[in-house]
């Protein structure tokens, strides 16, 4: 039976430095910011035509309608309001249309699952095909992949959409909405980086910044081969709980917590220490997320860059800075955040839960007196429940909720 | 700055190269620490008294070549290229469930017709043998031959992939070796930057100079066959792994299914309405196109021949015969005769040069062959193939070995 193939981003790092040896110095020796630009869109896309050309179009083409909206759709929209008003209606309507365009690739793939991924691989594969024979054949032989970075690249799109609607960013060419779209350091496993991380960062960077560059990578990689390495065999335990007594499962089960956040913050130190070889200072995404308090600091310290995109797009305009709408914008909020891993019932769940347990902590630290200090113990103790909370969850995040009830019932030896 | 917390240092330009050259310093010295590895080579159990050197390692291996093989100038040396039409396996098996060293080879069986017949005892075979092997492996393979300087190299033309745009390489695998061959022929440039990844082309230019970039792909695998008995099964979970040729399964049949018949997946089906092997082999034959010159499958056959031409090398080519079962269909058919008509082109054109095309294997040979009803591709036995093949590469032996000149004039 045919079934997607599994994608490494350890590979796609290792072009992406391999290529670095050859593009930094070039970078250095550019004169203006706008080549340097292009020298890293070129990069980018090269390195995605490495994964497979079909994405590469598939982003061209992606990037170019992201362009369109910004310029026209939405900036023309902006100095018709007043002057045309039947054009500007129209205009209105184009960009709802084009706006919905964007994320449908992403909610397709996410519903749809491999019904959409085999489609995709074909109709972009077929595309690769009217420009270029050669690139099509390079194409057929690259692995069956889901739309890698997809999910990435739409919320990046996305916050572009509504910054350029506030007027907060106008008048990008399409040069530097192809640099965003394809910034390499990014592209495949985030962080999800908004437009001004990147773009002031013409200078060339100090030696310091390109040393601690290189030490975030190596810091990366070690998390990534060595810790997680030697910890990723506790991933088995979702595929049979039933094989293993309840306590040694809880165990496995802290290890499997601990091989997703090396994981998963170790591909984003890669990232960040790939991005300061070039003078880029990206946010950062994870600070000892297990480690924190309660479940707030766990979230404003977990994925930050996909928990600040949520809290800019739906928990501000959702009115959670105002006590009657607070709750209703926590729950839009940790809803996002849950279905933009999957669209399935168990990432609902997992949403629920975790609006349900910030609930209880507002609730609680509401009652506290303001100026109440924790004491080390209470703070210990914080932190471990936090943690608990967090590793309960895992499941939902790990697999439909069929499956998951059924490793739960493990956990407690049923 | 976490450089400088970490280790006190304020960093300058000087120091991060200063840091560059330790760290290349390092790496070669860890190199040069590192046990040599066992040369084990697929097939080696296989060909284990005959004149055939197995040159290729396991697909995962990226030195991708035999390291220990050194030509000795008084052996007349048939460079033999093979896909796994090559192999020859006894009913009821399949590559799946029979350990190399049960494989029978078809250059074995022809060296030993070459040898019976013409009193051959300096014979040296290196065999450039990988299952799933494409156009654009063959090619690198060929260019690999061509650096021992062989007195013949004999590559087989498949006739089902050779011209086909689906399945032009098999996949990365064989791209270290690409990266290292391909970069010294400029015209092969296109497809060098096209399919080879730049880590590839890192390990090409730093993987001949410092052995710990060499060695990691294989070193890893030593690692685990030396010490999985010891560290517990969380840090190594692999067994230790048999050297075996192995197959990289492709992704043809989604291609073939979404692409070649446009998703109607009932034109597969046979009349007991199963797919078979064969019916894919027929649609991939249906799709070839050897009159495109635009696209890599024509640049790696086309190039291939340039470059060896240009060698001086003695070259024979054959197309690998093909079943009744497949020929009497007739669009495979059609396609073939398409093939077979470039390839006559191509003899033509190269007629004056050591060259020499066999477009289609006599009938009455073909006739001789006992091909798998599996696959209705892969052979049982080759019949009179060998006696032909031999005959073949003799008088191509005859006619342009120096070596063969002064043993018929002693």
């Amino acid at each position: 039976m045919l079934s997607v193939e599994s994608f490494n981003s350890y590979e796609y790092f290792f072009n992406f430095l391999a290529l670095s040896l050859l593009t930094v110095p070039c970078y250095f020796a550019l004169p203006t910011a706008a080549l340097r630009r292009v020298l890293m869109t070129i990069m980018g896309v090269y390195l995605v035509y490495f994964i497979a050309p079909r994405l590469m179009i598939f982003y061209l083409a992606f990037w170019s309608l992201v362009f369109f909206i910004h310029r026209f759709a939405f900036g023309d929209l902006k100095d018709a309001t007043n002057a045309r008003k039947y054009a500007s209606i129209l205009a209105v309507i184009l960009a709802v249309i084009l706006l919905m365009a964007l994320p449908l690739p992403m909610l397709s793939w996410k519903i749809l699952d491999n019904d959409f991924t085999f489609n995709f691989i074909d109709y972009m594969n077929r595309a690769v095909s009217v420009f270029s024979v050669r690139a099509w054949e390079v194409d057929t032989i690259r692995p069956l992949l889901v739309p890698i970075g997809l999910s990435f690249a739409t919320f990046r799109a996305i916050d572009l959409m509504v910054k350029t609607y506030l007027g907060k960013i106008t008048g990008l060419t399409f040069g530097q909405v192809m640099f965003y779209g394809f910034y390499p350091p990014v592209q495949v496993i985030g962080p999800i980086i908004e437009w001004e991380e990147v773009e002031k960062q013409d200078k060339r960077p100090a030696a310091a910044d390109f040393l601690n560059g290189l030490l975030r990578i190596a810091i990366g990689f070690i998390k990534i081969f060595v810790i997680a390495g030697l910890l990723e065999s506790n991933a088995q335990i979702f595929a049979s709980p039933h094989d293993w007594p309840a306590w040694v499962l809880w165990l496995k089960l802290i290890g499997y917590s601990w091989y997703f956040y090396l994981n998963f913050s170790g591909y984003s130190d890669v990232a960040i220490g790939a991005a300061a070889l070039y003078g880029h200072k990206l946010k950062e995404n994870f600070s000892f997320s297990y480690f924190r308090p309660n479940i707030q600091a766990f979230w404003n310290n977990w994925h930050m860059s996909l928990t600040r995109w949520a809290q800019r797009n739906v928990f501000v305009p959702a009115g959670g800075y105002r006590a009657r709408t607070q709750y209703i914008a926590l729950f839009l909020t940790m809803m996002a955040i849950a279905l933009w891993h999957n669209i399935s019932l168990s990432m609902m769940i997992f949403g629920i839960y975790h609006f349900s347990a910030q609930v209880i902590y507002r609730k609680y630290a509401e009652s506290k007196p303001r100026d109440a200090v924790t004491s080390r113990l209470g703070q210990i103790g914080g932190a471990l429940l936090t943690y608990a909370t967090v590793l309960l969850s895992l499941p939902l995040l790990s697999h439909a909720e069929g499956r998951a009830l059924e490793f739960y019932q493990a956990l407690v030896g049923m | 700055m976490l450089i400088e917390r970490l280790t006190f240092y304020k960093a300058t330009w000087a120091g991060v190269m200063r840091v560059g050259l330790w760290c290349i310093l390092f790496l070669y010295l860890f190199g040069s620490l590192i046990p040599p590895l066992p040369d084990a080579m697929p097939l080696d159990k296989a060909t284990e008294g005959s004149p055939l050197v197995p040159m290729l390692t396991i697909m995962d291996d990226a030195r991708t070549v035999r390291e220990n093989y050194l030509p000795d100038p008084n052996d007349i040396s048939i460079a033999w290229l093979s896909d796994s039409s090559g192999v020859m396996l006894d009913h009821g098996k399949t590559f799946d469930n029979t350990p190399d060293e049960e494989y029978r080879l078809f250059a074995t069986e022809t060296v030993k017709r070459l040898q019976e017949k013409h009193d051959l005892k300096n014979l040296k075979v290196p065999l450039y043998l990988r299952l799933s092997s494409r156009p654009v492996d063959i090619l690198a393979f060929a260019l690999l031959a061509l650096r021992y300087k062989p007195d013949i190299i004999v590559i087989p033309f498949n006739s089902v992939w050779s011209y086909s745009h689906y399945q032009i390489a098999n996949r990365d695998k064989t791209m270290p070796l690409i990266a290292d061959i391909f970069r010294r022929h400029p015209r092969l440039w296109p497809m060098l930057f096209s399919l080879a990844a730049p880590m590839h082309h890192l390990w090409a230019l730093a993987g001949t100079h410092i052995d710990i970039i060499r060695y990691a792909s294989p070193f890893k695998g030593y690692l685990k066959q030396t010490y999985a008995p010891i560290l517990e099964s969380a840090l190594l979970p692999s067994a230790p792994h048999d050297i075996k040729l192995d197959v990289n399964i492709s992704n043809i049949p989604y291609w073939i299914v979404m692409n070649m018949l446009d998703r109607d997946i009932a034109a597969l089906h046979n009349k007991e309405g199963k797919i078979t092997t064969t019916n894919l082999y027929h649609q991939v034959i249906q799709h070839n196109d050897p009159f495109m010159t635009e696209s890599f499958a024509s640049d790696a056959f086309h190039n291939m021949i340039d470059i060896l031409q240009n060698s001086g090398v003695p070259v024979l080519i054959y197309r690998w015969p093909l079943s009744d079962t497949l020929l009497k269909e007739p669009a495979t058919r059609k396609k073939v005769d398409e093939l077979t008509a470039m390839l006559d082109k191509e003899r033509e054109r190269l007629k004056n040069s050591k060259i020499r095309i066999i477009s289609h294997v006599p009938e009455d040979i073909r006739k001789t062959m006992e091909f798998r009803k599996s696959d209705d591709y892969h052979i049982h036995n080759e019949g009179k193939l060998d006696d032909f093949l031999a005959r073949e590469i003799w008088l191509m032996l005859k006619e342009h070995s120096p070596k063969l000149k002064e043993k018929a004039n002693d």
